[in-house]
Order: structure tokens, then sequence, then C-alpha cells
């Protein structure tokens, strides 16, 4: 894997320096200790060593062991995946087979499945292009994130820049932790639209309903109207072009109404309208010939998140954990608060470890914190928030088991009092 | 004898004697006569064995669950609502779910195939039952949250249930019926197709969709079992006077064949069985390079992936079905190092693959003789056409070893020599059955062919021998 730009050991170096420097080692470890000391030491940490050697069902006894590790073996990339019965490291001691128990709910979203709606924004270096087309990701984040609070009541939820051109969210709860398999699948199925591609072209796809699923007409309010509207007309320029118009009137199953459309919104007569103003006609037609599905179709064609639903399906399936810095980037990996994803712009808050390095410099020379710094900080705040907020919560839980079993000692007392 | 512990719970399905089903674990009796028991075992199995016909035709779920209904009633499974027969009739369903169960822990297939075709039989009775029996059923589960939704959160949450309510495919929700707020994985299925409303991680659903809370638990439930049986002997330790009956369900789930299930598949064109292949001899008729396979399989246990590709989809191309051929390659390599286990995960798939159950879905039909002779075998490698391959003094030998006579051995070897294998091929086809010399030289394009001619040969000549006898 490339780096980024430098010759690969002094990637490693760089490595070193930010593992001990800047990792956040002790909050890692209460997030995955999650108040239980059995806990982190059956965690699979996985690793990519420099020159893509890869080693699966690593796992480590406490903070320092990890840590140690990280600085010895600078790996490039270090994955998350389940909690097992044993140790995994132990694996071939124990003679006992591993039994992944329990991870945390992931979602991935990525820019790469985002490519054919991308219009005007579209053009030059992938990780350019994923910055310059953040609002898709934003509104992703805001549409997933909302779902799992308010439909699945889920709490702790930490979302990360994967570092190049995605996001990642890791859902902690205690329910989440412990879900089957089916109800992994269950919940990113409930979450995902199903697309019109060149796999299924020509197929119905029936997801789309009039009225629509609660879920889904409160993202479309919420998010999709927006951000359709002010982005994919407007920024991207999805009603341009000849072309363009035509990609987004295939959609359209009646053929003579997408022609008409299409002759319209192609000709002279039109040629000084808007985006708004074609979508507005064809969204006008659509609804006159009782096609109101497909304006939603279209609409969530264009901004409704596109998940990778296998990474969540499985318990024991892997996704690189926060604070890592992406190889091909030199980006950190950094946690950002859902609310905060339309502002977040990867390549200002996601610092570069060269940058990193170079302000830490300045700062030995006398100068103030700079700016890679300082958003690094504050990605260490969002995860502490999160750390906090589930060791809350088991405190919490815990007084009321406490409670719970006084009260029952309490009343076996009176019992034992009335009895008498 | 243990204690038949279904009782109390019984009482929540009072018309039907089946809710003992999700939390009876324990066999309930050992003293039953063990032909009846048999009997009744085998009746299910053909029962579910039908059901799984129904389910591969991809056919929509009422037909599986009425394909299920008549299933039950064809092979008297039901048990009656009141009667002299009720107990022995629950006694029987409960055993003979239990032995099965045991039984056929051991493979993904077979767990594969009970638990799904035990879910459906079980929707199909518990529709009968109707939702009012399910209900009481599902209070009574522990750590079960099942609340009617308040008059007050219905008028709330009146307009998104409507609009769940309307979307396609749903069950049509009559005006007044009740809802119910349930945990949301107790329904994963209709939480995944958005067919009910979720809120807060509670899923509301409609009265009649009750029931698939409850196949969605027992489905849980029993894989959960099947898997902690598949790992643990405790009941074989328990009752070892079972192993012979374990055994029998074992050798008739794969010879209860549903009727069309062998022979629908246009690839598979013989008649060649499992059984056939039992004792590790090679069935007489298979071409050389066939023959050669079966071998060195039955010596080393294992062949390479060139080896199980090329014997492996002749076998299927013969008449093995999918579930066949996997008996007989994990009985194969379980006689090496190969555990079930690692069988079911390194094996199971390339076979089920050339059945056309995974991946791509396409079947895959025997290797012609061109793509045989066209491959070049490796070192440990067993694969390719020996006419081509072998040395030949070995050629010579292996000629003999299949009944070729002396006679025929040299011109046969010099065919190979000229690279003229098909010709070799059939003119060993030729030394070995007895065909008629006036039909001219044969020159074999297909193993399969070669195997089905070759048997159709003898079975000829096998029934006018007797004709003769007579």
């Amino acid at each position: 894997m490339a780096t980024t730009g430098n010759p690969a050991g002094e990637f490693e170096s760089q490595l070193r320096w930010y593992y001990s420097k800047h990792f956040p080692i002790d909050l890692f470890h209460r997030w995955l200790s999650y108040g239980d000391e059995s806990y982190f030491p059956r965690r699979e940490i996985s690793f990519t060593l420099p020159g893509d050697v890869y080693l699966r069902f690593r796992s480590f006894a406490n903070a320092d062991e990890l840590l140690e590790t990280l600085k010895k073996q600078t790996p490039i990339k270090i994955d998350i995946g389940a909690v097992y019965n044993i140790s995994p490291k132990e694996r071939a001691n124990v003679g006992a087979s591993l039994v992944p128990l329990e991870k945390e709910l992931v979602i991935d979203i990525d820019m790469t499945d985002y490519y054919d709606v991308m219009g005007d924004l579209k053009e030059g270096d992938p990780v350019d292009v994923c910055d310059r087309n953040w609002q898709y990701i934003a509104g992703a984040v805001q549409i997933v994130d909302t779902a799992l609070r308010e439909d699945f009541g889920f709490r702790h939820l930490l979302w990360v820049y994967s570092g190049r051109r995605g996001v990642h969210c890791w859902v902690a709860d205690q329910g989440a932790r412990s879900l089957s398999n089916e109800a992994r699948s269950a919940i990113v199925s409930y979450l995902s639209v199903k697309m019109v591609s060149e796999d299924n072209a020509g197929r119905r796809i029936d997801d789309i309903t009039n009225p629509l699923h609660p879920s889904l007409s409160r993202a479309k309010r919420e998010v999709c109207e927006p951000l359709f509207n002010e982005f994919v007309l407007k920024d991207q320029g999805m009603m341009t072009t000849p072309q363009r118009i035509k990609q987004m009137l295939s959609f359209i199953p009646n053929p003579a109404l997408r022609e008409q459309l299409l002759d319209r919104l192609t000709s002279t007569s039109s040629k000084n309208w808007s985006g708004t103003d074609k979508w507005e006609r064809v969204k006008h037609d659509l609804i006159k010939h009782s096609e109101t599905k497909t304006a939603d179709y279209i609409l969530f064609h264009y901004t409704y998140p596109r998940l990778d639903v296998n990474v969540s399906r499985d318990l024991g399936h892997l996704l690189k954990g926060p604070f890592c810095v992406h190889p091909g980037t030199g980006r950190v990996c950094v946690p950002f608060r859902a609310e905060e994803c339309e502002q977040f712009m990867p390549a200002k808050y996601a610092p570069h470890i060269e940058n990193l390095i170079e302000d830490v410099n300045n700062v030995v020379k006398g100068q103030k914190e700079g700016e890679p710094s300082q958003y690094l900080n504050k990605a260490i705040k969002v995860f502490q928030e999160f750390v906090v907020g589930l060791e809350k919560e088991k405190a919490i839980a815990e007084e009321k088991k406490t409670h719970a079993k006084l009260s029952d000692m309490d009343r076996n007392g009176a019992r034992d009092f009335l009895a008498v | 004898m243990e204690v038949l512990r279904s009782r109390n719970v019984d009482v929540g399905l009072s018309s039907r004697g089946y809710a003992s089903v999700y939390r009876q674990f324990n066999f309930p009796g050992v003293d039953q006569d063990r032909e009846e028991l048999l009997t009744a075992c085998l009746d299910r199995l053909t029962a579910l064995k039908e059901i799984e016909e129904k389910l591969g035709k991809d056919a929509r779920t009422e037909e599986v669950l009425e394909a299920a209904r008549a299933a039950e009633l064809k092979h008297s499974l039901g048990v009656p609502s009141k009667g002299d027969g009720r107990l022995d009739q629950i006694f029987k369903d409960e055993s003979t779910h239990f032995l099965l169960r045991v039984s056929l822990a051991k493979t993904n297939e077979q767990r594969d195939f009970f638990l799904k075709t035990e879910a459906n039989l079980l929707a199909s009775r518990l529709g009968q039952a109707g939702s009012e029996a399910v209900l009481s059923v599902l209070k009574d589960f522990p750590d079960m949250s099942i609340e009617v939704v308040q008059r007050s959160e219905m008028v709330e949450f009146q307009v998104d249930l409507d609009a769940v309510a309307r979307g396609p495919r749903r069950s049509p929700v009559s005006a007044g019926t009740v809802y119910y707020k349930v945990a949301f994985n107790l329904v994963p299925y209709h939480v995944a197709a958005r067919r009910v409303l979720v809120r807060s991680g509670y899923a509301y659903v409609p009265e009649n969709y009750l029931i698939d809370i409850l196949v969605s638990q027992f489905r849980s439930s029993l894989s959960k079992s099947l898997a902690d049986i598949s790992k643990t002997s405790s009941f074989m330790a328990r009752h070892q006077s079972f192993g012979p009956l374990l055994a029998e369900i074992q050798n008739h789930f794969y010879a209860i064949a549903s009727e069309g299930h062998v022979k629908t598949s246009r690839f598979a064109r013989g008649d060649l069985k499992r059984a056939e292949l039992r004792s590790g001899d090679v069935p007489a008729g298979m071409p050389l390079c066939m023959a050669n396979l079966m071998n060195k399989l039955k010596d080393s246990h294992h062949l390479k992936h060139g080896g199980r590709m090329q014997l492996g989809l002749f076998l299927k191309s013969c008449g093995l079905t999918m579930e066949e051929s996997l008996s007989f390659w994990r009985d194969e390599f379980q006689k090496g190092s190969v555990a079930s286990d690692r069988f079911d995960k390194q094996y199971a798939y390339s076979i089920r693959h050339t059945y056309g159950k995974e991946g791509r879905r396409k079947e895959l039909s025997c290797y012609g003789c061109m793509k045989i002779i066209n491959t070049t075998p490796g070192p440990g490698e067993h694969h390719g056409c020996p006419y081509k391959e072998f040395s030949e003094p070995r050629l010579k030998q292996s000629l003999s070893a299949i009944g070729v006579p002396a006679a025929e051995v040299a011109p046969i070897v010099s065919l190979a020599k000229e690279n003229h294998y098909q010709l070799a091929c059939g003119r060993t086809f030729m030394a070995t059955n007895q065909t008629d010399p006036s039909e001219g030289a044969i020159v074999v394009t297909n193993p399969a062919e070669y195997f089905d001619r070759a048997r159709t040969l003898r079975k000829e000549g096998a029934t006018t021998a007797m004709d003769v006898d007579s």
C-alpha cells in the first residue's frame, strides 16, 4: 500500500511517534472494557503491518500491552473484531474453539457507492472527490443516526471518519453489542433502500411505498428533500446536461411519460430553467400520472444512504478502529459528532500525520498549538464524551441492580418479620 | 424414564399440543416400541422432505404452509384436539421431533433442512390454532415482553401505523385490529422489510403477525439446540440403545427422495445410488479415468481439487443427488484426516456449488473427454486422462485390473501411444462390456455416457440371463 509519498521506513517512524504521543490508548481501553476487566482481553484486535502483513486474532491483556505492541510493530491499520469466549491469542493453548459472543453494531458508508450520482463534483483525485461530495455522507450520517436513535432506541453511537472516503459508526449500547446476526441484518435492511443499478435493471423496486414507511418519510422530510434541492440540483447540476437529465428520467417506468419529459426538458424552450424548475416539472407530471412512488424513488436514489451492509451483518466481521492513521492519505481516522457532520471537512478536521509532527515541532520551538493538534484534541473530546456516556450508564445500571437487591432484601426482611 | 415436562405448557395451546416443542429439549420417554418409533420418525422425515421440496421451488409462503398442512395430514402427524388417542399422538409428535433433531444435527445440510422444514410445519400448525392461542403461549415465555399498545399510543401513531399497513405484500389489517409492542429483534424479517413501525427499539405488530414471533423464537432456539447437540454426545452416552435407530434415520435421510427430487435435473441422467458407493468399491462399468480416481480416493481418503471436480461432477451426472454427494465425500474424507466440521467448512461449499446451490447458482455437468484430456495433472494429482498420463506398464496393469482380457491390452496401449486416447478408451469399453462387435469402433466423448451405457448393457445382460434361468 502506498504511504504518503514517504519512504516506507519514514511512515513507520511517524506512526511510532503518533502511537506513543497521540493515540488515546486509555480512552481506547476504557471504551473496549465497558467497565468489565475480562472484556478487553477477549476482544479480537487485528493488525495490518507495514508491507501489508495481515495478522488476525491478536488480543491484549491490558492497555499497556497494546500500546507497547503498537509502538513496536507500528501497524498501519488496527481492526477491531468481536469479543470471544476466550482470549483469541490463547486459542491454541486453551483447546476450545473460538466463539464470537458480542460486538458493537457497525455501519459502513463509503463514497465509492455514490459515483453514479455525482455530476459537476465528480472529477479529480478520489480523496478530493470525497471531500467535495461530503454532503452525501453528511446526509447519510444524519438519516442513519436519527433512525438508530429514534427507531431502535440506541444511545451510544460513535461516528468515525474512515481516513479516506467514508465513515463508520459504532453502536455500543449493551443491547446493540449482544444482537444476533439476524437482528443485525434486519437493522441494516431496515436502513437500506434497494437501488436500481445495472445488476437489477428493469426489475421493479418496491421498497418505496405510498404512503412511505415512517422512517423513510422522516428521512425525506428532514434530509433528502433539502439535500436534493440544494446539493444534487444546484451544486452537482444533475439536471444540466441532456445525459444527466436522461439518467434521472431513466427511473420512470412509463416510457411515453419518460420520452415526453425528456423532450420537454432538453428542448430550447426550457433552456433557461433552473435545475429546481426542471425537477418541479418532473415531480408535477409524475404525480399527475399517479407516479408519486417514482418521484420519491428518484429523490432517494440521489440522496438516501448507501450502506455497505455486509460489514454490519456478521458478528465476527472486523472494522478499522478509530484513531488509526490511514496509510494512503496520512489522515487520522477521527471521531465526530453526527450533528456536526455537515460542517466536517475531512481535509481539515482529520489532521495529517505530517502536519501533526510539524505542529508539535513548532510548539517545541515556543509557538502556540496549531490547527492540526486542535482538531485532533477536538476529536479526542468527542471520543471521551462517548466513553464517559457509556461508563455513566453502566454505573446507573449497577446502582439499580444494587437497589433492586436491597429492596428484595427489605421485602424478605418484612416477610420474615410478619411471619414471626 | 424422564418426566414428560410438557404438560403445564400444553395448557397454553389448549386445542393443540405443540407448545411443548419450544421448550421440550429432553427426550420424553425411552420405553417406546422401537419399531413403532422408527416408523413414526420416518413418517415425519418424509413429511419434512415434502415440505422441503416445496421450499426448493421458491413457492409463496402460503403455498409452503399449505404443503406442510397436506404433508402433516398425509402422514398423520397431527394431534387431535380431543379423544383417547390425543396423549399418544402428542407423545409421538414430541418423540419424533426430538429423535430427528438428535439424528440430524451433525452436518450443516441436515441442520438447515431440519430447521427450515420444522419451522414451516410449526407455522402451519399455529396458523390453524389461531392467534389467541399463540398469544397465550407467548405470554408464558420468560423474558418476552409483549404488551398491548395502549389507546393513547394508538392515537399518537395512527398515521404511521396506517402508512405501514398499506404497503405492498402486507397482510391486510382490519379496522380495530389490536397491536402489540414487542422488542424489534423478535420480528427481524418484518423489521428488515419495513413491514412494521419501529420506535425506541419496539416493533408495533398487528395481531396476525404474532405467529411469526413464535416461529422465529422456535427457529432460534432450535438452531441453538442443534448446534449444541452437534458438539456434544451426551444424549448418545445416556441412551446408547438408540444408536441403531438414529443410524437408520440417517440412512433414510438420503434414501427418501421426495417425488421428482432426483430426476428433475437435466444434469442427472444416471441412476447411480449412494448405496452402491458405500463399500468403497468401484461400481462396475466406470471408465478408467474415474475408476482410477475412486481407487486413489479409497487409498488416501483425499483428492486434490482437480480430482474432486472431475470425479464429483461425474458422480453427479451419474445420478447422485447433492445430499448423496455430500455424504459420499464426507464419509470418504472422514476416513482420512478431515473431520466432519472441517469438511463442512472447506469442501461442502464447492460441492453445493456444482449443484447450483451457491455462488452464481449454475449447475455444472460432467467434464467431457476433451476437457479431461487437455488438463495436465501436477504431482500428487490423479485427474486427467489415464490413456494420456499413464506410463505404459502402469496402463497395462490398470487395464488388467479393470478386467480387460490379456489379448486386448496390447492393442489398447498402442492406440494410447498413438495419442488416440478416446479410441483407446472405446476399445476398453468394448473389451469390458459385451458389445456387439459389428458396431465398429467406439469413440468415447464423455465419461458419464460411458458409464451409463455400460450399466445399461449390464442390466440387459442380467435380465437376459435371468430369463434363461427361469
